[in-house]
């Protein structure tokens, strides 16, 4: 009779995270990286060509890139790239069969490849920020900055790993999500522009997106919401999610036609 | 034991029977169209799109005709848009985005899902010659998005038509600047949405593509237009671009981007999306 | 060992497993799971599993619940149907992960990576990424991941599939050495013949029912009570059909060109009766088939009854 021992909840994380390590080396992995870290290279190789050519370079520049570029593109992007990576993919390849036939945590899984995605991304976020610094931010706004991207990246993540959980067509509700609904509510009356993520993003990084003039009839004086509870919000929102993610897996009964039995 | 000669009904001639492209197209049609979630999502949200839009026109009407509101006259000009913008805005940023999903969601599948299921090989093994693959294809992700802009065009103007005749908040020729920009537009989604269909595996990873795409190239003209400081850039964006078709047929007096730019991006992308899913969908590329 | 007490298994409005019961006993030995496509076999596997929750009824291993059980899944095997792998992995480190997951680790998790390909004849290729691998070679590291924790019961959907004669005679080798090393296998197929050569008993399954259950000796007591068919070619094929209906057990009896076609019940006494009046020249035989003699006969007459 076979007597190993219960992976606990941290050897399953550790498990999958390593496991799926190579992943984040392949195209996908490649282009997440791309994703933040190729627009900064651009503004950077363009504003190099206008220093060269003794042109003036526009006050700021580094504003327009964290917010029109990172913030409003690049980020929901990664977060639609990487999601669909995670256990989304074992459960479309219909690979996850084998690994909920194993004694490890099941509700752990989630949050292990999620883990994975979100620690190479976020790196590349870093990276990308600091290219900010060659164009003229600060060290300070530097460290604000990326986390403001990053604990966004967290929470975006964590909640459309959730949505393609629990629908068919997670991908498309959260790209709805993401570039409907926070870039219309964010310019709402009041406490109404708390449930967006560009929010919190902008109550972080301490500075706003000038961009609301498509919606002027609608544009309401924004709120703030201080440095660290916008924090915690981020954290608190991603860490719920992965444990939603955890649960809807753990409960979901998985066979191997990927379908689900009435239990 | 005998062996019977083969009882085959004659070979059809080449010209017997509908042309492929009308087949094909008609069977792509009838596929998105059986797609019930998208349907119901994307209708609701073009029919309260609609609705509001017809809401705001008799608003309008009202204020510009009734006694009763001549207290609001000068505030409602004030908010609501006048003259060439508010024609050019039956087909807006609000409606195009939704329409931009909808393109990702319903017809990105077109060339995917036949790549995905290996169709393409049994579709060329009949007499379906490339052209009429890809313009099957083409036909089918040009009508879509026409077939959503028409009422807009159409249903607002027929609606001021009906109230106050060519005097209404509507001009009575907005259908012929409407129309064009919609023709326009409709190429340009089409072309975008068959390239990135053509290089997908899967109709979900067209929908990434689609997106990734519009959006991509909507951050790199963001970076072009801060550094350089010129919004022409933003012409490197489909996006941006089929925003400023209905701008500039209208001739509004500041339009998103200048006719050059326009013309030049649009043509740049229908030309390379459409060169990648002529390429990609060939026979060579079809293999069992 | 393994117990079901009127275990059934719904997805949405199909029953994909009636209420079945049945109890497998403690010990090695190889089960058959047989059954045509659709029969239930892979609806059992999963309520064996643990993949899924019974709809009604019980499923017992070693003596518990194996859905989302962690302390009954550490002593279950699953080779599951399908050619599906993780993409972008290769062998080992896919293993290296399974056996994580399954609670092993340092040096007796690579042991054990080590000895589950010996096992399957992967010691050498287990590095090359799955796309780079035939389909034979993802099916032995298929394998090889169900072996890594040294299973009690080791649960395979259709392991044959895509396996040239050399790998299946390989693989029956290696389940049989593990059956003779106390595990217990449960192998579905709906080829007969491959089952027939690997098992000591089956379960015969059919349209989300359990037919029948027994060794395939017992199965096949099962033909004595339906006609066999049996194809006798002679060149008297009118004095074998005279010879014939003298005989008790003739059901049915219909002519060919130089053949005669007869349905018999108890082959076993009908069989040895027609050796000697061929052996004493009173019958001219020329060739006998048993058109339906093996486990397919039973097959078909069990379905053919529940059709």
């Amino acid at each position: 009779m076979s007597t190993h021992a219960i992976p606990t909840p941290f050897q399953t994380l550790s498990a999958v995270a390593r496991g799926y390590l190579p992943r984040v080396m392949q195209a996908r992995g490649w282009v997440l990286a791309a994703l933040p870290v190729l627009p900064i290279g651009l503004f950077l190789a363009l504003t190099t060509i206008l220093k060269v050519q003794g042109e003036r370079i526009p006050p700021a520049l580094y504003l327009s890139a964290f917010h029109v570029v990172l913030a409003k593109f690049m980020l929901p992007i990664m977060a639609l790239v990487a999601a669909p990576a995670g256990i989304r993919e074992d459960i479309e390849q219909r690979t996850i069969p084998l690994m909920l036939a194993r004694p490890s945590t099941i509700w752990m899984l989630p949050f292990g490849k999620g883990v994975l995605w979100f620690g190479w991304g976020a790196l590349w976020l870093v990276v990308a920020c600091a290219g900010l610094l060659a164009l003229g931010s600060s060290p300070e706004a530097f460290f604000y900055q990326a986390a403001a991207l990053v604990l966004t990246y967290w929470a975006v993540l964590a909640f459309m790993s959730l949505l393609g959980l629990v629908f068919k067509r997670g991908t498309l509700w959260g790209a709805l999500y993401l570039f409907i609904w926070d870039p219309l509510v964010r310019i709402f009356p009041g406490n109404l522009q708390r449930i967006t993520f560009v929010h919190y993003l902008e109550s972080i990084a301490g500075t706003r997106s000038t961009e609301v003039a498509a919606s002027q009839l609608l544009a309401q004086e924004q709120i703030s919401t201080p440095v660290g509870l916008a924090i915690l919000v981020l954290i608190v929102f991603g860490l719920g999610c992965w444990a939603l993610c955890g649960w809807k897996l753990q409960a979901t009964p998985l066979g191997l036609a990927g379908s689900e039995s009435e239990g | 034991m005998p062996i019977y000669a083969p009882s085959l009904p004659p070979r059809p001639e080449l010209t017997d029977g509908s042309h492929p492209i009308t087949v094909l197209t008609r069977f792509d049609l009838m596929r998105v169209i059986k797609r019930k979630v998208g349907f119901f999502i994307f209708g609701f949200i073009f029919l309260t799109i609609l609705l509001i839009e017809l809401i705001v026109l008799w608003g309008k009407y009202l204020i510009n005709t009734s006694a009763g509101f001549k207290g609001f006259k000068d505030m409602a000009n004030t908010i609501l848009t006048q003259g060439a913008d508010y024609q050019a805005g039956l087909i807006d940023w609000w409606l195009l985005v939704p329409l931009w999903f909808m393109m990702a969601f319903m017809v990105g599948g077109l060339i995917s899902r036949d790549s995905l299921y290996r169709i393409r090989p049994l579709i060329y093994a009949h007499p379906v010659r490339p052209q009429d693959y890809i313009s099957s294809k083409g036909l089918t992700a040009f009508l879509i998005p026409m077939v959503v802009m028409l009422p807009f065009a159409l249903v607002p103007w027929g609606l001021s038509v009906a109230m106050a005749g060519a005097s209404g908040p509507i001009w009575a020729t907005a259908p012929l600047y409407l129309l064009p920009a919609a023709m326009v537009i409709a190429l340009l989604m089409a072309a975008v949405t068959l390239g990135a269909s053509a290089m997908a595996s899967s109709p979900r990873a067209s929908f990434g593509w689609v997106l990734g795409i519009v959006l991509g190239t909507s951050a790199l003209g963001g970076v072009f237009t801060a550094t350089l400081s010129n919004k022409q850039w933003m012409a490197m964006s489909p996006y941006f671009l089929v925003q400023a078709w209905p701008q500039l047929i209208c001739r509004v007096s500041d339009p998103l981007l200048k006719w050059l730019p326009t013309l030049a991006g649009t043509l740049g992308h229908i030309a390379l999306w459409t060169w990648i899913a002529v390429v990609r969908t060939k026979p060579s590329e079809a293999v069992l | 060992m393994i117990r079901l007490e009127r275990a059934s298994l719904r997805y949405g409005d199909i029953l994909g497993l009636s209420p079945t019961s049945f109890e497998l006993p403690d010990g090695g030995g190889i089960t058959g799971l047989l059954g045509p496509n659709g029969a239930g076999k892979s609806s059992l596997i999963q309520l064996l599993s643990g993949l899924l929750p019974p709809s009604g009824g019980e499923v017992g291993i070693f003596g518990e619940s194996p859905f989302r059980n962690p302390a009954v899944l550490t002593r279950i095997g699953l080779v599951p149907e399908g050619d599906r792998f993780p993409v972008g992995l290769n062998g080992t480190r896919w293993l290296r992960m399974m056996g994580e997951l399954s609670g092993l680790t340092g040096s007796a998790l690579d042991e054990s990576i080590q000895r589950a390909l010996v096992a399957v004849g992967m010691e050498t290729r287990a590095q090359l990424g799955f796309s780079s691998m035939s389909k034979g070679m993802r099916q032995r590291i298929r394998m090889a991941q169900a072996l890594l924790h040294d299973p009690d019961l080791l649960i395979l959907d259709e392991p044959f599939n895509g396996l040239d004669p050399e790998a299946r005679l390989n693989l029956m080798e290696l389940m049989r050495n593990l059956a003779l090393g106390g595990k217990r296998i449960i192998v579905s197929s709906h080829i007969l013949g491959e089952v027939a050569q690997l098992t000591d008993r089956i379960l015969l399954l059919f349209r989300g029912r359990l037919l029948a259950e027994g060794s395939v000796a017992e199965i096949r007591e099962l033909l004595d009570r339906h006609p066999v068919e049996l194809r006798i070619a002679s060149e008297a094929a009118r004095q074998v059909a005279r010879w014939a209906v003298e005989q008790d057990e003739l059901v049915a009896l219909r002519m060919e060109d130089g053949a005669a076609v007869l349905a018999v019940r108890n082959p076993r006494d009908f069989l040895p009766r027609l050796q000697d009046a061929v052996v004493t020249g009173q019958l001219p035989l020329r060739a006998l088939d048993p058109l339906d003699l093996n486990l397919d006969a039973v097959f078909q007459y069990l379905t053919k009854d529940h059709a």
